[in-house]
């Protein structure tokens, strides 16, 4: 049979050269080609997969409230409605702060408690705040009093500009 | 190591079977199939991380296709996805005119080819046309709005497919979702099984070998009696001269495979996805064009007019998917090699040419329409304004809308952008005792706000703009009675076209419209008279 049609060289294994052998080479460079087109996706995909990690917030000052509205010495918790992005959109929630107004100082407290995140209330009565889940109790200016929390409560930055007291609150680390 | 492995899954004959097996000799396009493989498995891992940041949703999905660009890698995976799917569709193409030019569809390949056909089907009108919805932008919208129209057209069923397709009654959110799930999660099912059963027939048929003449190579095949056993005795002859799988062709498909990638690689850094504007039934100056590769059916039905029009939908479609099916069943017999079987290769000849003669007619054939130029970011405002917002509530624009705060026809020229930026972050600002609602609007809805309101109305034209009317343009167009309409008639412009557009038309009409006969004014008005002159259409409303 005419063998010109179908066979292009010496049937069998090849003779090794000096080095590496045909087959080893043909191995070896395919290993690499699918290395370089792995990483090059792979890379991608998990800068992508991963980048909520280092996502970084914007800044967003929220008007609160007129100063002077914002009773002198009592701590005071006022709702807002915060705009939020939320991905590729934008969501308005409620959201509560306490502040502590002394003179035209204000201080804004996270609602949550710095133990496990429960919502706590200011008892009038004993002046303190009062924690519901571990009756942890808090001084006016955020003190732990007692009780399990590891520190006192936390802050939100603030700020007064032309008498309307801003806010940008953020949620603490490890926050849900 | 390998003992290991050889107990629990049987590894060496694994190896045997897939690895060591021997292949014919074979040619660089018999990496075709390698490729559409790869593209696959490509499409699906874009695919699974791109679904982790999509909204199958008119209301969010034009946004979170913009979100993923906004992501660490996001523009770059949606490039990939993007043209990895344009090359996915060449590459079925061209695998399948290889196989049938080299007759590879013959015995014993007859189901190997129709699961073949099946993806081809599947890939180019299943996952081209549902895929193409998803971004909701309006190349997504009025691709989807022809194509259910043309599934409407076919004889008796056509309403009920186009129902079921459709899902809602119109093209909407039920739409949206129907197109998802068959994107994402049946089409896949269904390639998956083609695949599964494509790829295993390829093995255990073994890769053919290539055609022979049959008065050099295998005379002796063309007598009738037992062809068949002369077929399979002569494949496994060059089987056993071949090389084993592994690595001689495997190397060779990544040799072809790593070209490919890098071509879409660099295609979806350079050239990225366009994104057109968000999805707008109402807007009447769409020019809708299919993809490419559909260009030829484009072109084709310009040669039918009216009731002749159900051959180039139905008939037509049908005689080729026919065709493609019953190929192994009409052309059987031992002869494989192109010039031995001189009737099939003109058919599949003629065809190709006529596609590619209508695809490229398809291509070159003039828009309709002009092409707009659309401001991304005012649209955004615009959506804001309305859909968010709802500003309309309270401020008229054209005489539409409230009349508690000022209307903002001409508020573009009233206000500075800084100005109406201090504005939507803190009305009491600029305006103390202001009745507007802060809304705590983000930093990028401020500034898409801006971009629409400051874009709004060409606000008032000077007394010199009528006059500058009747001595440049009344000679061909006019308003109310003033002027000849030779060419159009602009009385009610402003209704259609604002300002910003009719200026960019005055000043260049070529760049607006490529087919604009009017020469433009940049140099014979000065800047001032046509923003004047602008203006002053923009009005007549």
């Amino acid at each position: 049979m005419d063998s010109k049609y179908y066979v292009s060289g010496p049937v069998g294994p090849k003779p090794v050269p000096d080095g590496m052998s045909r087959r080893s080479f043909f191995s070896a460079m395919t290993i690499i080609l699918g290395g370089v087109i792995s990483s090059v996706l792979g890379f991608n995909l998990g800068r992508y997969f991963i980048s909520p990690v280092w996502a970084t917030k914007k800044e967003n000052w929220i008007n609160i409230s007129l100063l002077e509205k914002i009773p002198n010495g009592i701590p005071t918790s006022v709702n807002y409605i915060q705009r939020k992005p939320d991905g590729w959109m934008a969501n308005e929630g409620v959201d509560t702060v306490w502040f502590l107004r002394q003179g035209n100082k204000v201080i804004a407290f996270n609602p949550k408690c710095t133990h496990l995140g429960c919502p706590y209330r200011w008892d009038s009565e004993k002046d303190v705040f009062v924690c519901p889940c571990h009756t942890a109790l808090f001084s006016k200016t955020g003190e732990v009093l007692s009780g399990p929390p590891p520190r006192p409560l936390d802050r939100y930055p603030v700020k007064t500009e032309n008498g309307i007291v801003k806010i940008l609150p953020e949620p603490e680390e490890g926050e849900i | 190591m390998k003992n290991w492995l050889d107990e629990r899954i049987g590894w060496k004959k694994i190896k045997e079977v897939l690895l060591d097996r021997k292949i014919p000799r074979v040619t660089s396009l018999h990496t075709l199939g390698s490729i559409c493989l790869f593209l696959f498995i490509l499409q699906v891992i874009t695919g699974i991380f791109l679904a982790m940041n999509y909204s199958p949703s008119p209301d969010h999905a034009y946004d979170s296709v913009r979100y993923i660009s906004e992501i660490p890698g996001g523009r770059f995976l949606r490039g990939l996805h993007f043209w990895s799917a344009t090359a996915i569709v060449i590459g079925v193409f061209l695998h399948m005119l290889r196989v049938f030019f080299m007759g590879s569809y013959k015995f014993p390949r007859e189901a190997t080819w129709w699961t073949g056909v099946g993806l081809l089907l599947i890939i180019v009108g299943g996952f081209g046309f549902t895929g193409y919805l998803l971004p909701w932008d309006q190349k997504a919208y009025w691709a989807t709005v022809v194509g259910l129209n043309l599934a409407k057209q076919m004889p008796y069923l056509g309403h009920y497919i186009a129902a079921i397709i459709r899902g809602g009654s119109e093209i909407g959110a039920v739409t949206l979702t129907h197109f998802y799930a068959f994107h994402v999660l049946l089409l896949p099912a269904i390639t998956m099984l083609l695949l599964g059963s494509h790829l295993f027939l390829v093995v255990w048929h073994g890769i053919s070998s290539l055609p022979e003449r049959t008065k050099e190579g295998s005379g002796q095949l063309i007598s009738n009696d037992n062809w068949k056993q002369k077929v399979s005795d002569r494949y496994h002859e060059l089987k056993s001269q071949g090389k084993p799988f592994f690595p001689y062709i495997v190397y060779k498909d990544m040799v072809a495979i790593t070209f490919v990638f890098l071509a879409i690689v660099w295609l979806a850094m350079e050239k990225g996805v366009h994104l057109e504007v968000v999805a707008d039934p109402t807007d009447k100056f769409y020019n809708p064009r299919p993809e490419w590769y559909f260009l030829f059916l484009f072109q084709l039905l310009k040669y039918f007019p009216g009731s002749f029009e159900v051959l180039a939908i139905a008939v037509i479609p049908v005689v080729l998917i026919g065709f493609l099916v019953l190929l192994p069943l009409i052309e059987r017999g031992p002869k494989r090699h192109p010039f031995d079987r001189p009737f099939i290769t003109i058919i599949g000849v003629i065809g190709l040419t006529g596609m590619i003669y209508l695809g490229i007619e398809g291509y070159y054939s003039p828009l309709t329409n002009p092409i707009i130029e659309k401001d991304i970011r005012v649209l955004d405002g615009q959506r804001l304004f309305f859909e968010n917002f709802r500003c309309q509530s309270c401020h008229s624009i054209n005489g539409r809308g409230g009349v508690f705060g000022p209307p903002l026809d001409t508020v573009g020229l009233r206000r500075s952008k800084d100005w109406l930026a201090e504005h939507f972050r803190d009305p009491e600002k600029v305006s103390p005792g202001t009745k507007m609602p802060n809304f705590g609007m983000l930093d990028n809805e401020v500034a898409v706000l801006v971009a629409y309101t400051s874009s709004l109305g060409g606000g008032p034209f000077t007394a010199q703009a009528p006059a500058l009317f009747k001595d440049n343009c009344s000679d061909c167009h006019k308003v109310g009675d003033m002027g000849e309409a030779l060419a159009s008639d602009l009385s009610g412009v402003g209704q259609y076209r604002e300002q910003g557009w009719i200026a960019k038309y005055i000043e260049n009409p070529k760049k607006m419209d490529p087919k604009a006969e009017m020469e433009g004014f940049d140099g014979i008005l000065t800047k001032e008279q046509i923003e004047d002159l602008s203006r002053y259409l923009a009005a007549q409303r």
